[in-house]
């Protein structure tokens, strides 16, 4: 596997290096394959501080209500504001948290909860048994698509049991239901303060979590204050009792030349999202830190439109993939610091496949000699042809060279094109986006999703426009999507999944391309900021040196 | 004004001759070379992928010129004839050129190129109506003004006089002699044009074609700024020197036609 280089031999302790170097071995155990650094001296956390936090994408309409949105800068808030009944550990396996123990029916079609008695929520309500049926309830009735919703899957009604015992029914087995729990878009929020804000709860998010929203401004600035009375930490969490940091402070700066600038100018003592030319210097430099994690999911890949000419034809689309060199183009786009992603899931999700990562080579002269022999040659200028008609592939994309994807389509388009296959790239704004989407008018697009769980991967498939275009169209693979959402049996489901993985492979509908990393930079100050699976970052342990 | 000229005739060249000035195929990506610093083999130093920045600027001119042209061509010439039928005409016509500018005129021109080119999509021809659009307004305004002036003057009541047609009028008496402001006012707009095609580049709508223009060359290289300074800052300077260089010759050209001074 490729090296990674965004491993800084002088800020990293002994112990996580062997942590990230099982990860490189393919063997990836933990989500979090951080560079974290473990402070040698290990003095006690200081209480109090505030940590100002240099968020990377606009919180989408500010709305700050789990159940609504998918975001993942929402969520990156949201997570922090909001506990979940169970928390799930980099080995797949679930511990307590707002939940002290739960079983599940034989016939997985139903779970029961036996809920903490001590928790309150930010508005001084109880939390129980009515609020967690309150909570699925609202989620059921919101159908925000997207976002919780989707997280439910089959859900049918909660019962009350008692005060502190909660059973949850779904009409079918519904396997990714406890990976979703715990994520924070089914997280708790509360009942009193649904009642009382209505359609303003979005912007008066009141959960249980250990830090509650004292103000915000709309589109830049979010202030989390400390939960004082919080002891209700999830099973991996490093203390008990309220947060270390009195206040956080998050700040959204969307441009990454001043995300990084004001990190350096000491403006904020944290930034997320690094760009990959600025990982290395921070890296470097001794008096910033930089921690990584995989946030799970369905990883940023190109997508075919297999319905329209001229992708239509399989033959083709292996001509097309094996005409590139995605190793050399992530090296040199993601200056090392991403890796290349074999297969449509992010390697450290349950169920990833990794014996796809030798599957296929680069090979643009045996990618060349299937072209000629598929009848498309080249022509006076240099581009294929048949019949008359060039081989010219159109991607559209609304993003603006986000995560960089723009720059990596530029040097696909200089490889297809040294192979005869023109690329045409069209930027467009969202609605017009939306709009070719839905009648399937593109041949390529670029998507990522995120998901703990691999079920990730049929909502990332399916069209996410109700009653659009879906550019696959393959009964099989629906087969699977839908066996793999209801398998129980670990290994079964395992088995499924990787099924999958090839199938979307082995017929090219999409081209992974690479691993993305979350990224935090931070000073030196800073200890001992954590992620969650799902790589969102967790100020509940965090603190400042001072 | 002579290095004005000299700059502009290479950038010219640059726009006309990519290939013999440039000294590697901006398709080039040679990934073993990228974010390299200027050098003797890479003038200007490479990009993230490993481009040539110097063979981009000089292959990146023809895009900004033929804006920076097209767009005061288009624009003055729709701006001229506003004006002129605004100015002759006068009345309930002048009134309705004159308000529907004034409502043109209060949206900022960047704004307004920014909405244009967000409706119409992106693409090259995109840009240069946007920007056309927005310059219109100040060439009517300067039009009407000139032409209100000249209709006062005796000639004009001579040519009336003997019966000569209205058209006739406007065109063969009015229009010679309001043209050299908006000739000066044309190159002067060249620079600007430029500069607002570029920042709509810069702001991610221009068209995402193989070969950047300057302004998305510039904004791509911002992000690199701090360990490449190279991708933005040459850019930069190019814009920079062939706006100048249009001004100055603008200047010049003003101080030529002014009539006080000859």
């Amino acid at each position: 596997m490729m090296t990674k280089k965004w491993i800084s031999l002088m800020t990293i302790s002994l112990s996580v290096l062997l942590l990230v170097a099982g990860c490189q071995n393919g063997n990836s155990s933990s989500a979090v394959n951080s560079a974290e650094v473990q402070h040698k001296d290990d003095a006690a956390p200081m209480v109090g501080g505030e940590l100002n936090f240099a968020l990377s994408i606009s919180i989408v309409n500010d709305i700050l209500d789990p159940h609504q949105t998918g975001s993942p800068q929402n969520s990156r808030v949201q997570r922090n504001i909001f506990d979940s009944l169970i928390v799930e550990l980099p080995d797949h396996t679930f511990a307590p948290w707002l939940a002290e123990s739960w079983e599940v029916a034989e016939d997985g079609k139903s779970y029961t909860f036996k809920l903490r008695k001590d928790v309150k929520f930010h508005d001084g309500t109880s939390f129980n048994a009515e609020a967690v049926k309150f909570n699925f309830d609202r989620i059921l009735n919101l159908k925000a698509p997207g976002a919780a919703f989707d997280n439910i899957g089959s859900y049918e009604s909660s019962e009350v049991l008692d005060e502190f015992t909660v059973e949850i029914n779904f009409k079918t087995p519904f396997a990714p239901f406890l990976g979703n729990l715990s994520g924070e878009n089914l997280g708790i929020v509360s009942p009193a303060a649904v009642e009382k804000y209505g359609d303003a709860f979005i912007h008066n998010p009141i959960g249980t979590g250990p830090f509650k929203l004292a103000s915000f401004t709309a589109g830049t600035e979010y202030v989390l204050e400390r939960n004082p009375d919080y002891n209700w930490p999830p099973a991996n969490a490093k203390h008990k009792g309220p947060a270390y940091l009195e206040k956080v402070i998050v700040k959204v700066i969307t441009e990454e030349a001043t995300r990084v600038g004001v990190l350096q100018s000491g403006d904020v003592q944290a930034a997320d999202i690094i760009p990959p030319q600025n990982i290395l210097s921070f890296q470097q430099d001794k008096n910033f830190q930089l921690q990584e994690a995989e946030p799970l999911g369905f990883n940023a890949a190109i997508a075919l439109n297999v319905q329209k000419a001229p992708l239509n034809d399989l033959k083709l689309r292996e001509a097309l993939r094996t005409s590139l060199d995605l190793d050399t183009i992530v090296k040199t786009i993601y200056l090392g610091t991403h890796q290349r992603a074999y297969s449509s899931l992010s390697p450290s999700l349950f169920g990833y496949d990794a014996s796809l990562e030798s599957k296929w080579t680069s090979d643009p002269a045996a990618a060349a000699d299937q072209l000629d022999a598929l009848g498309w040659v080249k022509g006076s200028d240099g581009i294929r042809e048949k019949g008359g008609k060039r081989l010219t592939v159109e991607m559209i994309d609304f993003y603006a060279n986000r995560e960089k994807r723009m720059d990596v389509m530029a040097l696909v388009q200089n490889q297809w094109r040294q192979n005869g296959i023109e690329l045409k790239i069209t930027s467009l704004a969202l609605g017009a986006y939306m709009e070719r989407l839905k009648i399937g008018d593109f041949d390529l697009n670029m998507n990522s999703k995120y998901g703990a769980d691999p079920d990730v991967a049929r909502l990332a498939l399916n069209p996410w426009v109700p009653n659009s275009f879906d550019p696959i169209q393959d009964d099989e693979l629906q087969n699977l999507l839908r066996q793999g959402n209801s398998e129980l049996d670990v290994e079964n489901r395992k088995a499924i999944y990787s099924q999958i993985q090839h199938r979307i492979f082995d017929n090219v509908y999409s081209i992974p391309v690479y691993v993305f990393p979350y990224t935090v930079a931070s000073t030196k100050a800073l200890k001992d900021l954590s992620f969650d699976i799902h790589g969102f970052p967790l100020f509940y342990d965090a603190w400042l040196q001072k | 004004m002579l290095s004005a000229s000299l700059i502009i005739v290479f950038i010219v060249a640059c726009a006309i001759f990519p290939e013999w000035i440039a000294p590697y195929s901006p398709l080039d990506m040679n990934v073993n070379h990228i974010l390299q610093p200027p050098s003797a083999a890479y003038l200007l130093g490479t990009d993230q992928f490993g481009r040539d920045v110097f063979t981009l600027l000089v292959y990146g001119s023809r895009q900004s010129l033929l804006t920076g042209i097209g767009s005061v061509l288009i624009g003055g010439l729709a701006g001229a004839l506003c004006g002129l039928l605004a100015g002759y005409h006068g009345r309930w016509l002048d009134t309705f050129f004159m308000r529907l500018i004034d409502v043109v005129m209060s949206i900022p021109g960047i704004l307004l190129a920014l909405a244009i080119s967000v409706a119409l999509g992106s693409g090259p021809l995109t840009i240069i109506l946007a920007i056309s659009v927005a310059v219109i307004p100040g060439y009517a305004r300067v039009m009407r003004g000139q032409v209100i002036a000249v209709k006062s003057r005796q000639f004009i009541d001579a040519a009336r006089a003997i019966g000569t047609p209205n058209r006739e009028i406007m065109l063969r008496h009015i229009l010679p002699n309001c043209l050299s402001p908006m000739l000066v006012m044309m190159t002067t707009g060249i620079g600007f044009s430029i500069l607002i095609s570029s920042a709509l580049s810069f702001l991610g709508l221009g068209e995402i074609s193989e070969i950047p223009d300057w302004g998305y060359l510039l904004s791509q290289g911002r992000s690199y700024m701090t360990i490449a300074w190279w991708i933005a800052t040459f850019p930069g300077l190019a814009i920079t020197c062939l706006v100048v260089s249009v001004n100055l010759i603008g200047d010049e050209l003003r101080n030529r036609l002014d009539p006080r001074n000859s």
